[in-house]
């Protein structure tokens, strides 16, 4: 093993070390200074892994093959795990002390953080169908865990449970597709499969391998929550603790966007019927306009956050499309800059939400937040801004990667597919804009208690707020930071 | 000093900063700052933008040319490159001044309108994030500075209209506005997508100077159509935020804001962005013969349409969101005719005269105590004198009735202009259509001065309705609001008179100022037509002062007759339809609202509860099958679930082999 190769591998190493240390530290250390050690040991390893991702994609100048091409470091798979890591940082601040109020065990829920991310990272470095397997597996375990770690609550062990039964399911799907394409191939590495598929003296089994890359599809459309395969979000978003669904709703679906992505670039070249990409069309349109219209009727926010990360999925999914139309040059950047905005203020917008909970009780219905916006000021302008970005009005960062997914679709002349992202936007303005009208909903003769929040919460969306603002007037930042 | 002035155009980037400074200050520590601090930051800021707005208008008529600012690239991708830069020419130089000096007398005006709000600072926050925004509009260079201004404008109405946030009945006015402005900026951020996607540029001097260099390209763009569907989709968005039909619904909720929030943003100044950005893209609409004639019909009946629902309404502030709504349909006649500048020029003398019309009802607002009813007023003229006369100049530049007074001259420019329209496609061509929609011009115009007057009448010259003590406490409002209201009454008498035609002994310097952007080639100077202008003009405004004396009479002292005439028979009928407005709102909540609504419902039924269950009934075995797997979890929603992901990719690979065999 060799310095470029400990190099290449340094975030897996990391995550790794600190996760097991977070969880020995449970053991020697009393409980209550165990909280405060667990949490500043993981903040430490996230912060070194994104270090040292940024380092490595600073540095990089050739895609880096490692394990005989098993882990495969180039500038997309960086790129996403920057923005994970992003995310899980967020993430963990605001767990800091709210996690005790779901968990006994502050060192074990750190420690299944750092573990998911550690798949995440993997996963979007991984180049053959083995590493991805074990890394997406890597993921999943210890995120169904963390969806049930909230043990009192009934809801949240039945979220647990439903996201087990349905993942453990469509990765079946996965699984078979994957036999499927060993089978038709007899390879496992990603870019051995697609020159065995291109290849003339395999023509036979061709439609073989693609059958299995649908089923793998199938298992990646239900990572990410899209068309047909979206019921168990709102439910698991639903049941699991707010600050486990902040989690499933940026990185985990960053990292499963992260691995689509790489199987659509090696694969969809492969599939000269041309299958994949209607389908991925079909699927597209029916996530934009389902997730919108189904956001449209809820009445309970966690829910239409829920809902409303469906139709993002259809967005994103539409710039994957416009990508994937120019194979010579494919464009992902509107793809890294929406992922990143989407997973700033999806994180800031459950901070808030998180911080309004009052004596344990998660905000749940328009009610819970009625008036927020007078009872805390900051807090309340906060949310407004989270929901007007994710509404794409301008100023905000999210109608920058609105406007550069639906520049990039027009420019390919997806007419039809960018028309109906620009409507269903239109629709989901509704939506947003009805939080924000609860937020500053004044009750007649009524005095609105002030409260204080903690440090954490404000830290966490101030930081979010600063970044959504800033990506929204200087979104050229945004590319820098993700070139 | 003499080199700021001489080189004001480093400086024009102030114009639009230094009320968004007055924004930040005020929006972060208003709260803590002394009430006079919060009145003087906010009115100083737009102030000493009307100064430097007014410099600048004096440095490009000085010179003739546009004053232009570049800060270089904001950003790129994927070969979109967005440079920033702010631009006064001939045109904007218009727009800043109103916007900016419209917007200070109104500013100022608050001071006395606000009085006792306990979210003053937030107010004059959000005053000076408008004239930010509108500043941005009018001054961006390139369609995306534009397009951004347009979105924060639309942002800033929908915070100032739900200002109160008395219940929800505000608070859905503003998300209504809000919600049916997106819908027209849907049309309007297409057509910027396919600009950028023909010409390459978001840059509007670069449009433009595309259509010069490649005139072969340009004319298969205009046989194509697609110069027509490009301009059609900027179109969409100009009845969204000029609101014309079928996107004006919002409008009239919006007066729900404080009065000087409709003076400002819903009379002069948002409202008209529609038809400045035509103004701004005018080499690009007048390629397309279609657009100028749809953009002729909709003003026309926009304009004769809410003429008819103003003659009814009882709230004096709704009977001047529905004349705004008209006054408005004519600026778009104006620009469809190719009449650019006239329609500008009519947007100027509104701006005037609408602002000072919203403001006088202001005050009639605050001396009755917050009521609007008309029905419940009357007799004010001896109790408000100043915003008596003040309202009465106002209603006579509306209704146009005078000549030279500024309504009058802009009103009857457009008439004239279309008139004179030669055109007409389709089933128009052959049709006089230029004399057909003068026709409707004229029609509304006598609406206008009817209603104008039936305001008048109600609220200032009939027997008075309300209680003895109530009357009497009725007393003019504050000096300072009083003082606005006399410089906007005589800038709505003399306003006009830059742009008095030739027809009436004027040289109208408005029209050869602005022909530098709208006209650059033709000589400056107007066909003649013989003794036709006169003739209209007389036609218009004697019959224009015919209805405003009958109205005067009808109102004027206890409104019996209108009284009896709708209480029974045809009256009735039509009173009830122009009172209710058609029903049109009615009609959008169950079209549009309760559709989607029940559809999103019925989506939901059927993909969870018909397809999935009922095939859970259907196949029993697989459906045991699965069961099994969920059997443990309470709600029994897993099995399902499951199912559907099954079925789900069963559907994808039947897809797949039908696709294969086919092949």
């Amino acid at each position: 093993m060799n310095i470029t190769t400990l190099n290449g591998i340094l975030p897996i190493l990391i995550l790794t070390g600190v996760g097991l240390l977070v969880l020995l530290v449970e053991a020697f250390i009393e409980r209550d200074r165990e909280r405060r050690f667990a949490f500043i040991l993981s903040l430490a390893g996230i912060i070194a892994t994104l270090v040292s991702l940024f380092s490595q994609l600073v540095h990089h100048d050739a895609d880096l093959l490692l394990f005989g091409g098993a882990l495969i470091v180039d500038h997309t798979g960086l790129a996403f795990s920057i923005i994970i890591c992003l995310g899980a940082l967020l993430v963990l601040i605001l767990s800091h002390r709210h996690v005790t109020r779901i968990h006994r065990n502050a060192g074990e829920f750190y420690s299944l953080i750092l573990f998911a991310t550690l798949g995440m990272h993997a996963l979007t470095i991984s180049n053959d169908m083995m590493t991805f397997f074990v890394s997406l597996e890597v993921m999943s375990v210890a995120v169904y865990i963390l969806a049930g770690v909230n043990r009192k609550s009934l809801k949240s062990n039945e979220s647990a449970l439903k996201y087990l039964i349905l993942g453990a399911f469509s990765t079946a799907f996965l699984l078979l597709g994957i036999a499927f394409v060993y089978g038709a191939t007899g390879q496992m590495g990603f870019m051995e499969i697609k020159e065995a598929l291109l290849s003339e003296a395999n023509a036979p089994f061709q439609s073989v391998g693609i059958l299995g890359l649908i089923l793998i599809m199938v298992g990646f459309i239900f990572k990410i929550g899209a068309f047909p395969f979206q019921q168990w979000v709102p439910d698991v978003y639903e049941g699991a603790p707010s600050i486990v669904t902040a989690f499933m709703a940026t990185c985990v679906k960053t990292a499963a966007f992260a691995i689509l992505l790489r199987g659509l670039f090696t694969f969809f070249q492969a599939d000269e019927s041309g299958f994949l990409m209607s389908a991925l069309t079909v699927i597209t349109v029916l996530t934009m306009i389902f997730g919108n219209f189904m956001a449209l009727i809820q009445s309970n926010i966690k829910r239409l956050i829920a809902y409303s990360g469906i139709a993002h999925t259809g967005y994103i999914l539409l710039a994957i499309l416009a990508a994937l139309s120019d194979p010579a040059k494919p464009d992902i950047t509107p793809i890294l800059f929406y992922l990143l905005v989407y997973t700033l203020m999806t994180v800031g917008a459950f901070a808030v939400l998180i911080g309004a909970s009052r004596g344990g009780e998660e905000v749940e219905t328009f009610e819970d937040i009625r008036g927020l916006g007078y009872k805390h000021k900051l807090l309340g302008l906060f949310m407004a801004f989270f929901f007007f970005s994710l509404a794409g009005i301008p100023s905000t960062a999210g109608f920058m990667g609105k406007f550069f997914i639906f520049k990039a679709a027009i420019s390919k002349e997806l007419y039809a597919l960018a028309v109906i992202g620009i409507l269903t936007a239109v629709v989901s303005v509704y939506y947003y804009l009805k939080i924000v009208v609860y937020l500053y909903l004044k009750e007649e003769n009524r005095r609105y208690e002030k409260y204080s929040i903690q440090w954490n919460y404000l830290l966490a969306s101030f930081l979010t707020f600063l970044l959504v603002l800033f990506l929204g007037i200087f979104p050229q930042f945004g590319f820098k930071l993700l070139k | 000093m003499i080199h700021f002035i001489d080189n004001i155009e480093n400086y024009i980037y102030l114009i639009p900063l230094l009320p968004l400074i007055g924004f930040v200050i005020n929006g972060l520590i208003g709260k803590n700052l002394p009430r006079g601090i919060v009145y003087f930051i906010g009115c100083i800021s737009i102030f000493a933008s009307f100064v430097l707005s007014a410099l600048a208008l004096w440095k490009v008529i000085d010179t003739g040319n546009a004053l232009e600012i570049a800060y270089g690239s904001w950003f790129h991708s994927g070969g979109l490159n967005v440079s920033i830069g702010l631009k006064v020419d001939q045109l904007s130089a218009v727009m800043i001044n109103i916007v900016s000096g419209v917007g200070f007398l109104i500013h100022f005006y608050s001071i006395g309108y606000m009085k006792g709000d306990e979210g003053i600072y937030k107010f004059f926050a959000y005053l000076n994030l408008f004239c930010f925004a509108m500043l941005v509009l009018v001054m961006g260079d390139n369609l995306l500075l534009l397009f951004l201004g347009w979105e924060g404008v639309g942002l800033c109405s929908y915070l100032l209209i739900g200002f109160w946030y008395k219940n929800k009945d505000y608070a859905d006015a503003g998300k209504k506005a809000f919600i049916v402005n997106r819908i027209g900026d849907f049309g309007f951020l297409i057509g910027i997508f396919l600009i950028f996607q023909y010409f390459g540029t978001l840059n509007i001097a670069g449009i433009q100077e595309f259509l010069v260099k490649h005139p072969g390209e340009v004319k298969l763009l205009i046989e194509g159509g697609v110069i027509t569907i490009i301009t059609l989709l900027l179109f969409v968005g100009a009845t969204g935020k000029s609101a014309q039909i079928p996107l004006y619904v919002w409008l009239p909720d919006a007066m729900a804001g404080p009065t000087p929030v409709s003076a400002l943003i819903h009379a002069a100044t948002m409202v008209t962005a529609g038809v400045y950005m035509i103004g701004r893209l005018h080499f690009l609409f007048s390629l397309s013969e279609v657009t100028m004639l749809i953009i002729l019909i909709v003003g026309a009946v926009t304009a004769l349409y809410s003429g008819t629902i103003a003659i009814t309404q009882k709230d004096i502030k709704k009977v001047l969101a529905y004349s705004t709504i008209s006054q408005l349909g004519y600026m778009f006649m104006a620009m469809s005719v190719g009449a650019f500048s006239v329609g500008i020029f009519h947007l100027m003398t509104h701006a005037f005269f609408k602002a000072l019309l919203f403001l006088s009802a202001g005050s009639v607002i605050i001396a009755c105590h917050h009521e609007q009813d008309m029905t419940k007023m009357g007799g004010l003229s001896k109790r408000l004198p100043v915003t008596h006369i003040a309202m009465f100049i106002g209603m006579l530049a509306l209704s146009g009735t005078v000549p030279y007074i500024s309504g009058f001259l802009s009103k009857d420019l457009i008439l004239e202009k279309v008139f004179l329209f030669e055109g007409g496609l389709g089933v128009l061509s052959g049709l006089p259509v230029g004399k057909i929609f003068w026709g409707v011009g004229l029609i509304t115009a006598l609406f206008t001065a009817f209603y104008s007057f039936r305001l008048m009448g109600m609220t200032f010259w009939a027997k008075t309705r309300m209680k003895d003590e109530d009357y009497h406490h009725v007393k003019e409002p504050s000096k300072a609001m009083s003082t606005v209201l006399i410089l906007l009454a005589v800038l709505s008498i003399v306003g006009g008179w830059v742009g008095i035609p030739e027809i009436l002994g004027g040289n109208n310097p408005f029209h050869s100022f602005l022909s530098k952007v709208f006209d650059p080639t033709s000589a400056h100077g107007e066909v003649h037509h013989g003794n036709t202008p006169y003739i209209l003009m007389g036609v218009s405004t004697s019959l224009g002062i015919i209805l405003a004396i009958i109205a005067a009479f009808m109102y004027g002292k206890n409104w019996s007759f209108p009284e009896r005439f709708t209480q029974k028979g045809i009256g009735k009928l039509l009173h009830r339809l122009s009172y209710n407005k058609y029903y049109i709102d009615e009609l959008y909540e169950v079209l549009f609202v309760k559709t989607i609504m029940k559809g999103s419902r019925l989506l939901w039924k059927w993909v969870d509860a018909f397809i999935i269950d009922g095939l859970v009934n259907g196949t029993g075995r697989l459906a045991q099958l699965i069961a099994k797997l969920g059997q443990n979890v309470q709600t029994g929603n897993v099995n399902t679930y499951a199912l559907s992901i099954v079925l789900g990719v069963m559907a994808l690979l039947t897809w797949f082999m039908i696709a294969t065999y086919n092949n």
